[in-house]
């Protein structure tokens, strides 16, 4: 996916699951060696894998 | 009465010599975004008072016994003068004034060290119970944002200082992003190499000479003590930290000490965080540091930041990027008059001033700019009629004075500073330019240039015609304004 003036984005919006608030991560949690990092809502402070959750532009 | 060379020392100096310059905040304020508020709110006005706030709230709801103290380095003229500097001339006289000083420190016994008033270990350390800010929307919780992160490394033994972010995430455990360029990176990776945790010691709050000094640009490895107390004009006083004892040495006089271990290979999610970009940076895999010791004054004072703010900026940044600016553009291009770097860019502008006596120079200006820091966007370069400082004389010279197809210089593919929003992935590589904003040179000396004069007042009646003699003061500062 490419974006307007950006190209390739670096951050990946993420849906937290729990409280369904949006914040953006950045793509290195694709990376082997961070991919199985938990991510964490900086709202309700729930961890979840990115698996779990509505994601855009990681594709 | 010589005043202490601390955090509080500077508080006194400034309200003694200064007291309009001081915000004392009476009423409780929260420390989750309603000190950044205010902060923000003040800043919007360009007005920049030290801000201490007396009362404020913590996460629990309860009241802190230590107060905050905000906004210490955002005033532009308020930091130059705790340097001995001219404001408008910082790049010309920083280097000589603070990076060039040195004095070697000395170290005293933990009696004479007023940071270990208090020491918590272990299960007495509650990181929370001091007002760390939470400062942006998005922000996961409280950030030290005024965290001076020392490391020593593991081959020479040199300590190393460097100002980053660290957000507590528990009271004994926080999240740490050192730059990938950083000299700490460099000591974590080779503690790691050996399979060891990195020791760590942050220290929080000093006299604000002696920020400016620990902000020195160094060589690797090299420590940033004698830089210090070369800006404070004294030996820095050190003391042996808990853990760590002679091996790694933190200031005396600094009002709060954390003490731990970044450990080997682990990485835990951090952010996403307001950075001093003015955006908010996305959450991200960092190391962390497992706290297992904190010293403190009795009456510690927490030094905040107004993250992303002039505060982020001014001391803490802007001043060294003109000075080093200034050494190394003056190199190619001796007309280089002046350097600044305003707020307004978060660090991505530069303005160069410069006295146009050949044709090019402005260019040349540009180009020996650009590669000086990796923060650097968009250079413009301005005649030696336009004030430097005043940003809209900056953009009518750019109005009238320049054509994109002939002015401009792009060079694609250079380093880029990975804050930046507008980078496609990975947000390594940019683009960096600038501007020649300058008209052409004379075409001799003493002759006037190929260009139109700009308005004016005949001289004469200029000096004749006072302002004073036709309105008063109060007057004027009630007339309307236009943008």
């Amino acid at each position: 996916m490419t974006v307007e003036k950006v190209g390739i984005p670096k951050d990946i919006w993420v849906a937290c699951p729990t409280c369904k608030e949006l914040f953006y991560i950045h793509r290195l949690f694709y990376e082997s060696q961070f991919n199985h990092l938990k991510l964490r809502c900086p709202f309700c402070h729930q961890e979840f894998a990115k698996e779990n959750a509505k994601t855009w532009g990681e594709k | 009465m010589a005043t202490r060379k601390d955090l509080r020392g500077y508080l006194s100096e400034v309200e003694r010599e200064h007291p309009e310059s001081v915000l004392r905040i009476k009423k409780p304020l929260r420390v989750a975004h309603e000190i950044t508020a205010l902060q923000r709110k003040l800043d919007a006005l360009k007005k920049y008072p030290i801000m201490i706030v007396e009362r404020p709230i913590l996460d629990n709801g309860k009241e802190s016994k230590f107060p905050v103290a905000t906004n210490l380095a955002a005033s532009r003229d308020l930091c130059a003068g705790a340097l001995g500097i001219d404001p408008r001339r910082v790049a010309v006289e920083y280097d000589v004034r603070v990076s060039q000083q040195r004095l070697d420190p000395i170290r005293v016994e933990k009696k004479d060290a007023p940071v270990k008033e208090i020491i918590d270990k272990e299960k007495e350390i509650d990181l929370l119970k001091f007002p760390i800010l939470t400062h942006n929307y998005m922000d996961p919780g409280p950030y030290i944002g005024t965290g001076f992160v020392t490391t020593y490394d593991p081959e020479s033994g040199i300590d190393n200082t460097g100002l980053q972010r660290l957000w507590v995430k528990e009271p004994r455990r926080t999240g740490y992003w050192p730059a990938t360029a950083s000299h700490n990176m460099q000591n974590m990776k080779k503690w790691w190499s050996r399979g060891k945790d990195m020791p760590v010691a942050v220290w929080i709050g000093h006299h604000i000479a002696g920020i400016a000094g620990a902000q020195t640009r160094l060589g690797y490895p090299e420590s940033h003590y004698p830089a210090m107390g070369g800006v404070l004009g004294e030996p820095l006083r050190l003391v042996p930290t808990e853990l760590f004892g002679d091996k790694l040495l933190v200031p005396a006089d600094a009002e709060i000490v954390i003490e731990g271990y970044v450990p080997k290979d682990v990485f835990e999610t951090e952010g996403p965080f307001g950075e001093y970009a003015g955006y908010l940076g996305p959450q991200r895999p960092s190391p962390v540091i497992e706290v297992k010791c904190v010293t403190y004054r009795k009456d510690a004072i927490y030094h905040g930041i107004g993250v992303g703010l002039a505060d982020h900026l001014v001391l803490l940044g802007n001043f060294q990027m003109e000075a080093r600016i200034y050494n190394i553009v003056k190199s190619v291009v001796p007309e280089l008059l002046n350097v600044f770097v305003p707020v307004s860019g978060c660090r991505a502008h530069v303005y160069l001033q410069i006295r146009k006596t050949r044709p090019g120079i402005g260019k040349e200006a540009i180009l020996a700019a650009l590669p000086v820091d990796y923060r650097i966007k968009h250079v413009i370069v301005v005649d030696e009629d336009i004030d430097l400082f005043n940003e809209s004389e900056i953009l009518w010279s750019v109005a009238y004075r320049t054509q994109w197809d002939k002015d401009l210089v792009i060079v694609t593919g250079t380093a880029a500073c990975p804050l930046d929003p507008s980078l496609s992935y990975p947000g390594e590589i940019g683009t960096r330019g600038g501007i020649d904003a300058t008209p052409p040179p004379p075409i001799d000396l003493g002759l006037p240039r190929y260009f139109q004069m700009r308005n004016k007042t005949p001289d004469d009646v200029a000096a004749r015609i006072k302002l004073e003699d036709f309105v008063e003061k109060v007057q004027i500062e009630k007339f309307p304004t236009s943008y």
